[in-house]
């Protein structure tokens, strides 16, 4: 009897600690959720305050006047585009790496992990000045290129350990039932991989999407600018219209939410996943 | 074997992907040079009325609620309409990016033809070549150039010349004080010395009211709205020139010193609130908006916050003052830190005419018609302007302009001195506010990156 009382309290004590914890990760998107519903004067009175009267303008004035759903839809383009080329690239790349055994394949390896060490705001002139001398600034295509080259040293890296982690044999029983290289890849491969081709899909959807100094600098036309770009419009040189941004805010981080409420479980997973599945 | 064959299968594949990714970009660029191409001839065969493209990169994009912002829109809607011919490109950005790029913009020679120079940037730009002065379009157009207000281009003239059309005139330190706090706390009127201004603040503490509210998390808040002018008034602007053209002044020299110490007693008596270096410049006004803080320190771009998010009560007792004179201080009472920070420029490469259009766009978003929309906006032009209808502008507009027309102009620190000084002036500041660091010190310290 004692006995269940302690772990009892202990749960609750635990519980309650995790519960604390949540609500510190949840409330700020709560938070900026009623905000975008507040007017200017409400918001400078009081930050915690809920609405007085739920105030839908502010949405109404980021999409009619901060043209959000243009953002919205060139960063959606930007991103899937990326996240699809990471994947099969960098999927395709790893698994000739942990496969294969040729001349360079170190020096391979070593070459594009090196990406990952390289600092974004140290590429930027050098970046812009090699975009312009190419004419690619100002294209439609104009970001796939760094998000794809900024994405790839990650991905390769987790595939490269992943698909070196589950037994070769599989694939040896495909060849021998007469399955070809591309049959063994995409068919085999692909789905053990699932874990973390979630992991990379997530952490590379999150880089592109957010991604702010390159579309700040190599994008000129407003028509092509993304997201992040947007919400910075919001900013004032002294003041800034809170209430607006976060209106925008809110419209902003729906997909990145909704990818991770249908992702989460896999990723989980892909992080504690062993080596064969399914 | 095959393996290997189907592996370079694989790799041909690839690099297929590649290549058309590749060439469907590279054919978009030929159909945007050709377009480009084809304005150029235009305006080489062109007359004014033939229409002229032009790129333009400013800060005021429309969802920017302050003064200046909506001012430009303005005044670009009317140019537009009266201007056929001239079509722009404008790229808008928000203030902050607005600096990384021009400053990416201008390292990699791709500078649009109209663009905004901040003060400090000046001199890189002349030494780049990316700017002419102006001094002979704005000669050219007395009114023009008349119509300009007493001190606008001090931040971008270099040798004699003017590198920049101003389009603003800060006022970076106004005093906003709640008149009525002030008086339930015995004070009737605003302190004329600094040995009031300090009683002052005991009266309003012994009444449980934060004397005066102070958001220096941006850091810059504490030196570009206070130390700027409370330093003016210890050392007068002799001071301040001697510094900028390094002619034997220092930051360690006594007046300075006892600036850094006047601000750092103001934060000793606690005339702050604690929190000062966690909350922002927009945090500031919150205390002051609910009547717990007597007063805050804030250019005059916060008129226009305080017209539209103060309470009714409150907006109509606030007025206006500047810091008060300083026993011994070399400093006028009336002096206070204010500039441009920011003008327009044309690309040092645009002629013809494309060169008489983009002035003819500057003169637009800068003249006294401008000045006009401006005012009424809640901003606060660079140039007088043109018969204004007071019974238009809000109270608390009239009496900053009132107030300004007597303000003699000396410089604000971080829009003339280099930007390292300014990081170190201002992470200095944040410490000494919070007792960490003696006036002494912090001089020293700006003082060493000053001889850098």
């Amino acid at each position: 009897m004692k006995h269940k009382i302690i772990t009892l309290i202990s749960q609750i004590i635990a519980n309650l600690f995790m519960i604390m914890f949540s609500i510190t990760c949840i409330f700020p998107l709560v938070w900026m959720l009623y905000s975008s519903m507040k007017t200017q004067q409400e918001f400078s009175l009081d930050i915690i305050s809920l609405p007085k009267v739920l105030h839908f303008d502010n949405f109404i004035a980021a999409i009619k006047v901060g043209k959000m759903h243009m953002f919205f839809g060139n960063s959606l383009f930007n991103s899937v585009i990326s996240v699809i080329l990471i994947i099969l690239i960098g999927f395709i790349v790893a698994y000739f790496l942990s496969r294969y055994n040729f001349k360079l394949r170190n020096a391979v390896y070593v070459l594009f992990l090196f990406g990952m060490l390289v600092p974004v705001h140290s590429l930027l002139i050098p970046l812009f000045i090699q975009f312009k001398v190419l004419h690619l600034l100002d294209q439609r295509f104009t970001l796939i290129f760094p998000y794809v080259a900024f994405g790839l040293p990650m991905a390769v890296f987790l595939f490269e350990s992943f698909i070196k982690s589950t037994p070769v044999e599989i694939e040896e029983a495909a060849y021998l039932d007469g399955g070809s290289t591309s049959t063994i890849i995409f068919k085999i491969v692909m789905p053990v991989c699932r874990p973390v081709i979630s992991t990379i899909l997530i952490l590379s959807f999150l880089n592109s999407w957010n991604e702010f100094p390159f579309s700040l600098i190599l994008l000129r036309k407003q028509s092509l600018k993304t997201i992040p770009i947007g919400l910075s419009n919001f900013n004032g040189q002294y003041t800034v219209n809170y209430p607006q941004l976060m209106a925008a805010m809110v419209i902003a981080v729906l997909p990145v939410i909704i990818i991770y409420l249908l992702f989460s479980k896999r990723v989980i997973e892909g992080m504690t996943a062993g080596s064969v599945k399914g | 074997m095959k393996r290997n064959i189907k592996l370079l299968a694989l790799l041909v594949a690839v690099s297929m992907i590649f290549s058309l990714a590749a060439c469907s970009s590279s054919n978009v660029s030929e159909d945007s040079t050709s377009s480009s191409t084809a304005v150029q001839s235009t305006v080489a065969s062109g007359s004014s009325q033939e229409p002229v493209t032009l790129s333009f990169i400013h800060m005021f994009p429309n969802e920017d609620t302050e003064g200046n912002s909506i001012a430009f829109h303005k005044a670009m809607e009317k140019f537009k309409a009266d201007n056929a011919n001239i079509k722009i490109n404008e790229e808008p950005l928000s203030h902050d990016n607005y600096e990384t790029k021009v400053r990416t913009l201008a390292a990699g020679n791709e500078l649009p033809d109209i663009f905004i120079v901040k003060g400090s940037m000046t001199s890189m730009f002349i030494d780049n070549k990316l700017i002419n002065p102006v001094d002979d379009v704005l000669n050219a157009d007395a009114d023009w150039k008349n119509s300009f207000l007493q001190g606008a281009f001090d931040d971008f003239t270099v040798g004699g010349k003017n590198y920049g059309i101003p389009f603003q005139m800060l006022n970076t330190h106004l005093i906003y004080y709640n008149k009525k706090l002030l008086n339930d706390a015995g004070i009737s009127t605003f302190p004329a010395n600094w040995k009031d201004f300090l009683d002052a603040i005991n009266k309003l503490k012994a009444k449980g009211i934060t004397p005066i509210s102070l958001g220096n998390k941006g850091n810059w808040v504490a030196e570009s709205c206070i130390l700027s002018t409370l330093g003016d008034r210890f050392t007068g602007p002799e001071w301040f020139t001697s510094i900028k053209e390094k002619k034997g002044a220092k930051f360690t020299d006594p007046e300075f010193i006892s600036a850094l110490a006047a601000l750092q007693e103001l934060a000793k008596v606690g005339a702050f609130n604690s929190d000062l270096n966690s909350i922002d410049n927009m945090q500031q006004k919150t205390p002051y908006y609910n009547g717990k803080a007597a007063m805050f320190m804030e250019g005059n771009w916060a008129i226009s916050n305080v017209i539209n998010d103060a309470p009714k009560d409150i907006q109509e007792n606030t007025e206006l003052a500047l810091l008060p004179a300083v026993d011994g201080g070399k400093g006028d009472p009336m002096e206070n830190s204010a500039g441009g920070a920011w003008a327009y420029n044309v690309n040092s490469e645009l002629e013809g005419a494309k060169l008489t259009a983009a002035f003819k766009i500057l003169k637009a978003v800068t003249d006294a018609d401008y000045a006009k929309i401006a005012v009424e906006s809640n901003a606060f032009p660079a140039s007088n302007p043109k018969d204004v209808d007071k019974s238009k502008l809000a109270p608390l507009s009239s009496k900053y302009l009132e107030l300004a027309s007597k303000i003699k102009a000396v410089p604000i620190y971080d829009a003339q001195l280099s930007a390292d000084l300014i990081q170190v002036m201002n992470t200095g500041l944040q410490q000494l506010l919070i007792n960490n660091i003696s006036p002494e010190e912090l001089a020293k310290k700006i003082q060493a990156e000053y001889e850098k």
